[in-house]
Formats: C-alpha cells, sequence, structure tokens
C-alpha cells in the first residue's frame, strides 16, 4: 500500500503534501513530496499542475514522447462539496499546438482521484502493449486492453466499470485518441477535456483508460467556518446569477450570439446564420426532449442531454452546436445533433473537428482543395468526414491535422482564414465583435481558448465598446485572465464565477476555513499571476515567439485600411495597429519584456520556476499486472 | 442525476382556430413579430401541456407554422367541416392522447397569454375532485373561451357540442370555479386578456395595462433564453423613453416570468440589453426612439 505524505508529514488539511508519479516504461508507481510553499503558492488544479509539468521536464521536449507528461492536478476544494467544485486540471504539452494545454475533467473521477490522497497525479513513460491503467489507494496495476480498443469513450466506461465495479470511476479515450488525433478528447460520463489533445497524449501512452478508486474524505480545519462559507455560496448560485446555465445550458448562447452578430458562420465568413433558430436552445427545448444533468457536487446543471430521434441521447453545449451547425452552413437539428454523437462517440473535440471541417470547405469553396464531397451545407459528407477523421482514412488523414497544419500543406495564402491561434481552433465567438476577446485570444497560453481568457464578458457585458481595442481596458482582461486561473486552481466550475462577489477575498476565506493556513486576498492575488508567469515559462521553453500571439488576418482590417477586410465576416475588423498597442501594454502589464518574453527571476533558470524540482520519490512501488 | 424538462404528458390542449378575421385582417397593426397569432398561444402551452391539438374551422386554412412549433401539435382534420366551435372541441375530443387527464380548452386567439396564465388553469382544476369545468375568469361577450375540465367532463360535453350548442353555455352549465390567471399578479383585471377580440381591444389592453403610450417611442423589446420560454414571446411591443422604463413594462406584463429581472434597476446585475443588436447598455435611464428594439439577455453569457 502506498502511504500517504499528507497523512503523515503534511501540517495543513486540504492538501495531502504528495503527488503519485505513475512511470508506465519502468512499470512503477512512485510517491513523491510535494512542499507546502509550493502547495500555497499554486493551490491545486492548473496552477499545480503547470508547476508539475515544469518540474517533471527538463526542456523543450516532444508532445508525444514516452517522457512527456500527462498531469491530473487535484485541488483543495475538491471533495469538500462545495458547489461545482468536482473537477480536475488535465495537463500537458499539446500535440495540436506545441503549447502548454490545461483542460478541465469532472465529477466522480475528480473525486476519485482526491480519494488517492495525493495532490496529483502524474502519467509518465508508455506502457508495453495497449493497457487501463488502474489506480487505487493501495497501488496500481495494468491490464491489457485489447478487448476495449476500438470502443467509445462511454462503452468503454461502462465495460470497465463492469470488470472491475462501479466505486471506480473511469476516463478513457476513444478510437481518434488511439489513433493518434491530435484533437482527440478524454472522456469521463460523457463529459470531456476536450480541447487540445489530453486524449492523444494518454493514447500515445498506450493507455485506452484510467480507472481510479478512491473516496475522498477532507476534513476542513474550521469545520462551522467552512459550512457556512459552502452554505452562502450555495445560497448565492442558486438564485439568477446562474439562470442561464440552469434554465437553458451553454446552448442558450446561440440565438443570442446570432442576434449580437457574433456567431461565427462559415468559418468565421459571417457574424450571423438566417436559420440559427432551429438550433436554439428556445426551439430544442420547444421541441425535443432535453433532460437536464449535472456534475457531482453541483446544484447548477448546465449540461443538457437531447433525446435523438433514432435513440439515444447526446450531450449538447454551445460550443458543440455553433462548431457544427453554423460554422459549418449547417442549420438541421438533426444532422447536427447526430454530428456531435458521432464526435463524443470516436472522442474527437467539437470545436477543433467543426474548425478544421469549416476550414476545408472554404479551401474547396475557393478551389484551393477539394475533400471529397466536402461542401458549406453538406450535412451526409460532413458526418462521413468525421468518422474518417477519428479513423485517420482517406482525407480524413489530411483533417486530423487540424487547422494549422492543415493550411501549412495547401498554403496558397490559406493561412489568412485558417481560424486558430497557435494551432487551436477558434471557439465559437467571433473576435470581430468581440474585440476585447480578440486580444485575449492571441495572448492565450493555450491558444485560442475562451475560458482561459473570459475577456468575453468586458464586451459583452458592456464594460466596453466591444467594437474596438484599446490600451485602457488591459488591466481588465488581465484581471479576468487572472481571476479565470484562480478558479482552475482552487477548483471552482466557471459558471458559478458571477455568484462570487470578491474571488480574491473569499478564495482566501474558504481556503483558510479549509486548510487552517491564513491565506490572504494579496496572496490569492499573488498566486494569480505566478500561475500566469508558470504557464508562460512552460511555452518560453518549448519555443514560443510573439509572432504567434496574432490571430488570423480574417479578423483584421483590410490592408488598405478598409473597414472590412477582403475576407469579410459583416463586419469592421481588428484596426492592427491598436491591436498592437493593446498587445504592447498586455506584455507591460504583466511585467514582460517588450518581445513578450519573462524577465529573469532571481532563483529562476529561463526553464524552471524557483524551487520548481520534484524532490526525489520517497517510495516506488511496481505496478501489478492484471487481467 | 437527471432531470426531466419535458413537458407534463397527463395534460392536453384543445386549440380551436380560424376564429378571429378581425385579426387577420390587421395583424401587421399588432407588430407582435412574424408569428401567426396562434404561434403565440402554443408557445405559451407548450411548457405546460403534452400535447396541443390544432383543430381550424371551416374555410380557414391551417396556420402555417415555424418548425419549432410543430412537433407537439397535431392537426385535426375532420371529415366533414367544422363550422362552430363547439363542434370542433367535440371532434378533438375523440384524437386526445390517451394519457391525457387535464384538458385545456382555447376557442381563438388570445395574444398576451403566457405559460403564467395557463398554470394557474390547470392547477385549479386539479385541485377541483369532480367532473366539473374551471373557467378562467371571463371577458365580453363573444371573447375568445379558455378553460380547463377533465377528460370526463369533455366527453360528457361533446353531444351537446355536436348539435352545435356554443361552448360558453355548455360549458357554463358544467362550471366548478373559476381560476384567477397569473397575470393578474399586477392588479390589473384578469378579464385583460380574453377581453382582447381585434387590434383594437388589444391595444385598449394595452394602454390599460400601462404597456401602450403612444405619446412614447414605440420599441420592441426582445428576449432569449429563459424569458422567452416563460412568456412564450419572441418579443413585446412597448412604448418606453428609456431602457428601464421598457423592463418595468415587461415586468407589468409577466410579472411571473420577468422576476429575474427584480425591482426597478436590479435587472443591471444580471441582464443585459443591447440596442438593435449593438451596443450593449448597463445604463437604465438610457433614451430609447421610435423603433429601436431592445435586446434583452442574461449577463452571464458565454462559458
Ligand atoms: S455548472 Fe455545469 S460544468 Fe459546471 S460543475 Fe455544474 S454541471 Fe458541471
Amino acid at each position: 500500500m502506498m502511504g500517504g505524505a499528507g497523512d503523515h508529514g503534511m501540517a495543513m488539511h486540504g492538501f495531502h503534501g504528495r503527488y503519485l508519479r505513475v512511470d508506465l516504461t519502468r512499470g512503477v508507481m512512485e510517491e513523491v513530496p510535494l512542499a507546502p510553499e509550493v502547495l500555497t503558492r499554486y493551490l491545486g488544479g492548473t496552477g499545480l499542475g503547470c508547476w508539475l509539468l515544469l518540474a517533471e521536464t527538463r526542456g523543450a521536449y516532444d508532445p508525444l514522447a514516452p517522457e512527456a507528461p500527462l498531469v491530473l492536478a487535484s485541488a483543495p476544494l475538491v471533495g469538500t462539496g462545495l458547489n461545482t467544485s468536482a473537477k480536475a486540471a488535465v495537463l500537458c504539452l499539446s500535440p495540436l499546438t506545441g503549447r502548454l494545454n490545461d483542460a478541465m475533467i469532472s465529477s466522480h473521477i475528480a473525486l476519485a482521484l482526491r480519494g488517492l490522497r495525493a495532490d496529483a497525479l502524474v502519467l509518465v513513460g508508455a506502457a508495453p502493449e495497449w493497457c487501463v491503467l488502474r489506480v487505487e489507494p493501495e497501488g496500481a496495476s495494468l491490464h491489457p486492453a485489447a478487448e476495449w480498443r476500438g470502443l467509445s469513450a462511454e462503452a468503454t466506461e461502462s465495460a470497465l466499470r463492469a470488470r472491475f465495479g462501479d466505486d471506480h470511476e473511469v476516463a478513457a479515450i476513444g478510437p481518434a485518441g488511439e489513433n493518434g488525433v491530435p484533437f482527440a478528447t478524454l472522456t469521463h460520463a460523457g463529459r470531456h477535456a476536450g480541447r487540445g489533445g489530453t486524449g492523444t497524449v494518454l493514447g500515445s501512452k498506450r493507455l485506452k483508460a484510467l480507472a481510479v478508486r478512491g473516496r475522498p474524505e477532507v476534513r476542513p480545519a474550521h469545520p462551522a467556518r467552512f459550512e457556512a462559507i459552502r452554505r452562502r455560496l450555495q445560497a448565492r448560485s442558486m438564485g439568477a446569477a446562474t439562470e442561464k446555465y440552469r434554465t437553458t445550458g451553454t446552448i442558450g448562447n446561440l440565438l443570442v450570439f446570432n442576434r449580437l452578430e457574433v456567431l461565427p458562420t462559415r468559418n468565421f465568413q459571417a457574424t450571423s446564420h438566417a436559420l440559427a433558430a432551429d438550433l436554439s436552445a428556445e426551439t430544442l427545448l420547444a421541441t425535443r426532449a432535453v433532460h437536464r444533468s449535472t456534475c457531482a457536487d453541483c446544484k447548477i446543471g448546465c449540461d443538457r442531454r437531447v433525446e435523438l430521434e433514432g435513440g439515444g441521447q447526446v450531450r449538447l453545449e454551445y460550443e458543440s452546436l455553433f462548431a457544427l451547425g453554423p460554422l459549418l452552413d449547417l442549420h438541421d437539428p438533426a444532422v447536427v445533433l447526430e454530428a456531435s454523437r458521432r464526435c463524443d462517440a470516436l472522442g474527437l473535440d467539437t470545436i477543433s473537428t467543426g474548425g478544421t471541417l469549416a476550414f476545408a470547405m472554404e479551401c474547396a469553396e475557393r478551389g484551393l482543395a477539394r475533400f471529397g464531397d466536402l461542401r458549406f451545407g453538406n450535412g451526409p459528407a460532413v458526418l462521413d468526414a468525421v468518422e474518417r477523421i477519428a479513423r485517420r482514412e482517406g482525407e480524413g488523414a489530411l483533417l486530423a491535422l487540424g487547422t494549422r497544419a492543415l493550411a501549412a500543406r495547401i498554403g496558397q495564402g490559406s493561412e489568412a482564414f485558417a481560424a486558430h491561434v497557435k494551432g487551436l481552433e477558434m471557439p465559437g465567438y467571433h473576435p470581430r465583435g468581440l474585440q476585447s476577446l480578440g486580444i485575449g485570444l492571441a495572448v492565450g497560453s493555450r491558444g485560442a481558448d475562451h475560458n482561459r481568457s473570459g475577456a468575453y464578458e468586458l464586451d459583452l457585458t458592456g464594460a466596453v465598446d466591444r467594437f474596438r481595442v484599446d490600451t485602457e481596458r488591459i488591466p481588465l482582461l488581465i484581471e479576468r485572465e487572472n481571476q479565470g486561473a484562480v478558479m482552475d486552481s482552487l477548483i471552482l466550475c466557471r459558471f458559478i464565477r458571477r455568484a462570487v462577489r470578491d474571488l480574491y477575498a473569499e478564495a482566501a476565506e474558504m481556503l483558510t476555513a479549509l486548510t487552517g493556513h491564513p491565506f490572504t486576498a494579496e496572496e490569492i492575488a499573488r498566486t494569480a499571476e505566478g500561475i500566469q508567469r508558470l504557464k508562460k515559462r512552460f511555452n518560453q521553453r518549448q519555443g514560443w515567439s510573439e509572432a504567434e500571439d496574432t490571430l488570423p488576418a480574417r479578423f483584421f482590417r483590410g490592408p488598405d485600411g478598409a473597414a472590412d477586410g477582403p475576407e469579410g465576416g459583416g463586419r469592421a475588423g481588428i484596426d492592427r495597429e491598436r491591436f498592437r498597442q493593446a498587445r504592447a501594454e498586455y506584455y507591460r502589464l504583466r511585467g514582460w519584456d517588450a518581445e513578450g518574453r519573462l524577465p529573469p527571476e532571481p532563483g529562476a533558470s529561463a526553464a524552471m520556476p524557483p524551487a520548481a524540482r520534484s524532490q526525489p520519490a520517497q517510495r516506488s512501488v511496481p505496478l501489478g499486472w492484471g487481467r | 442525476m437527471q432531470e426531466h424538462c419535458a413537458s407534463q404528458e397527463h395534460r392536453a390542449a384543445i386549440v380551436v382556430t380560424g376564429i378571429g378575421d378581425a385579426w387577420v385582417q390587421d395583424v401587421s397593426a399588432l407588430r407582435l413579430g412574424a408569428e401567426p397569432l396562434v404561434a403565440r398561444v402554443i408557445v405559451a402551452l407548450a411548457p405546460l401541456v403534452g400535447a396541443i391539438l390544432l383543430v381550424p374551422l371551416a374555410g380557414r386554412r391551417a396556420p402555417r407554422l415555424a418548425p419549432p412549433l410543430g412537433r407537439r401539435v397535431t392537426l385535426v382534420r375532420a371529415e366533414a367541416d367544422l363550422d362552430r366551435a363547439g363542434r370542433a372541441l367535440a371532434e378533438a375530443a375523440a384524437h386526445l392522447p390517451p394519457e391525457a387527464t387535464t384538458i385545456v380548452a382555447l376557442t381563438g386567439d388570445m395574444p398576451l397569454l403566457t405559460p403564467a396564465c395557463i398554470d394557474p388553469l390547470c392547477r385549479a382544476l386539479e385541485r377541483e375532485p369532480g367532473d366539473g369545468v374551471v373557467w378562467a375568469a371571463r371577458g365580453e361577450a363573444g371573447s375568445a373561451l379558455l378553460v380547463a375540465m377533465r377528460r370526463a367532463a369533455l366527453v360528457k360535453a361533446a353531444p351537446r357540442l355536436r348539435q352545435g350548442e356554443s361552448p360558453e353555455r355548455v360549458f357554463e352549465a358544467q362550471r366548478c370555479a373559476s381560476a384567477s390567471l397569473g397575470v393578474a399578479g399586477n392588479g390589473h383585471p384578469t378579464d385583460a386578456l380574453l377581453a382582447v377580440r381585434n387590434p383594437a381591444g388589444l391595444r385598449r389592453t394595452l394602454v390599460t395595462l400601462g404597456l401602450s403610450d403612444p405619446a412614447k417611442p414605440a420599441v420592441t423589446l426582445e428576449v432569449y433564453g429563459q424569458l422567452r420560454l416563460t412568456t412564450g414571446c419572441a418579443a413585446f411591443p412597448l412604448h418606453a423613453e428609456t431602457v428601464g422604463a421598457a423592463l418595468a413594462a415587461l415586468r407589468r406584463i409577466d410579472p411571473e416570468a420577468a422576476r429575474g429581472l427584480g425591482e426597478d434597476g436590479a435587472w443591471i446585475e444580471h441582464f443585459r440589453c443591447a440596442i438593435n443588436g449593438q451596443q450593449i447598455i448597463v445604463d437604465p435611464d438610457h433614451p430609447l426612439r421610435t423603433g429601436d428594439r431592445l435586446v434583452l439577455f442574461s449577463a452571464a453569457v458565454g462559458g
């Protein structure tokens, strides 16, 4: 049985003071101590995960090399029953972008990971054959996975629970992850650590799935205080602050975005779709049986599962609807729901799949390339292409490259309308009408991720003029990004954000009541900055340069300065000069140099933050082999 | 954990359409959006009933419904022409789904109807022990009829309805209670909804409810998400000088649905308005001009 430094040696409640490293090549699980300073400084989730990625590697590396780590980082609030706290961060070097990829995986798997009595689980190496990794508080074992290969994540999850027992929680990949598609998802209970290829990295280790058994036992240092905080958050999060998520879920965005002309349509060539109403929450909820579902420890329940005409259900969220609907000029719910179902079953990220298909369609429309019958509005061709991408078959092998690499192959100026940042396909927010978000996506460490930035809130809540960029809004933009990093490290779901009034003060209050360590709002604010520095350091080590902190040409004004660039979009594009000024201001306020690089820190090398070296493993036990 | 969001299968509605010549003639004057009025009625019913039977009267074309409205709606076509509302109701009775026990019947268009009106009516019936008919408070003679009854009551009434007796008279004889419609929560007469027989009546009602003042700019308030689902309306024509006044008017139209807006300026915490879909306004005193369209949406946008 593995011990637990938290159970013997860690004075603070809420942390375990160790992480587990499973080395699949060497066939061992090791217990590695984590210093209290690291935990209080980076908390957990994304913060701790970034620190571990840096600590576990020594320089630039290949995302699919055996030594590439996949980090599953728990966090202090996980398992406390606090509303929306059942999440774990999944971090790796993205095979799609070559940059940091920090995703979230939600619900019971997060609770089970917390139940391992470790602050994180780090996977390195590669198994000798396709396996399932089973991790329990007593140890870990590998199980040959031949019989589950080719199954969807959902089917794998059911099969493994039948094999190992319902007390196991499973995160699995589908065929796309097995086939090395660089935007493959890692899935648990129908929810995905979706973007950037976390599933691809698991697959590169020849792991079909991870089965975890563990029950979290979190005892706050000050139980009564913590309970009062829990109740307060619970009460606030059931009011108007979360009503949209509770009533329509995120699919409620579609019709509003269409009306505000920020709904990306036909590969971002337009900002609204004439038939968007057919796919709207207002229509789907009135015409189909829609079930509401929640993550564990969540009373909001943003999750919507729509019944399909031929039986079964599909989980729907706004990003899937936009990416497989208007972005491809599709509006028939039957086609879009089926495309989404196939992506889920095959383990493909819906945004990257839709984004790449939309790009290919525009290339076909312009006569730059052909991909069979793939054209805007051709639903059957989309359904077929989704299957081929997952199998990397025929044109699917090209489409499986993702937008950036595909544009590099096609060339002929197609890069101008290849909608990605750092290789990550753009989300369902048209930057021409959301120009703060345009900056946020451009400088984002993960690439075009709307949630890591959160700057759309500035545009859509009227805090700024959404049709222009300027330097004045940059402090607000940085603050949104920082607050997001804290939520991802505590962890709390982003959808509860409006129920939290003063994030740093309330986070300090929660952590103090939980851990007994006196956190302050100022420390939490510094933690936010520190996490951003870790992200930057990681990317810098992987070869980041200023040139990649930008948007595709499509979103800027035309080269002649005309209000609408040659690529259209229905709205004036972003002014390049103002964009450059805003980006420079972002670097300045972050304390980076004029090229956006971190200045040297005392005690830190270019690659490592101070003290970012994991300590020697305390214990090591061999992985068992099971059947 | 899963919670079913679909409608209640034990309830069904019968909507007799084609009564309102007056509306057809002057529908543009209503400025109620592009939908036929019956579509608004169906949207109001949809969240609360499992099935809607639509019965067009003789000589009327079935209204063309946008696809979203179509799924729960069954169009009842009779062998013989149905020239009276009572006959149409009796005909529809034979097409009710077997699981439907609570029947809501409407004869005519009620453009101000919302789900908040239907629910109290159904609940009032479901509290009544026998086979009586519960009436919504009634407007002037000739107004549309809105009643709820158990299936057995409709079966009992059917022979008289088939004979051509007016449903008012038949159901009056079976009346067991009257229900107060939800919209009355704002203190206005419950009859206001049913008293609307033509565009002039609608205009009068809007003035009565404080929703219309021709001296002020005529604007349209578009609602999305939960507000659209609960009010059953995509857009409300209003007269208002400012954003705040327009939202106050929405609260008067449907206090229950608009509860999330809070009192007075409280909406700003959780909602946003975009004038004509462009810049997003947070100032409740922002002035409006005739023709403006206010897009009201949740501030928890995105995610
Ligand atoms: S709000 Fe949605 S994503 Fe967030 S925890 Fe709840 S169900 Fe999960």
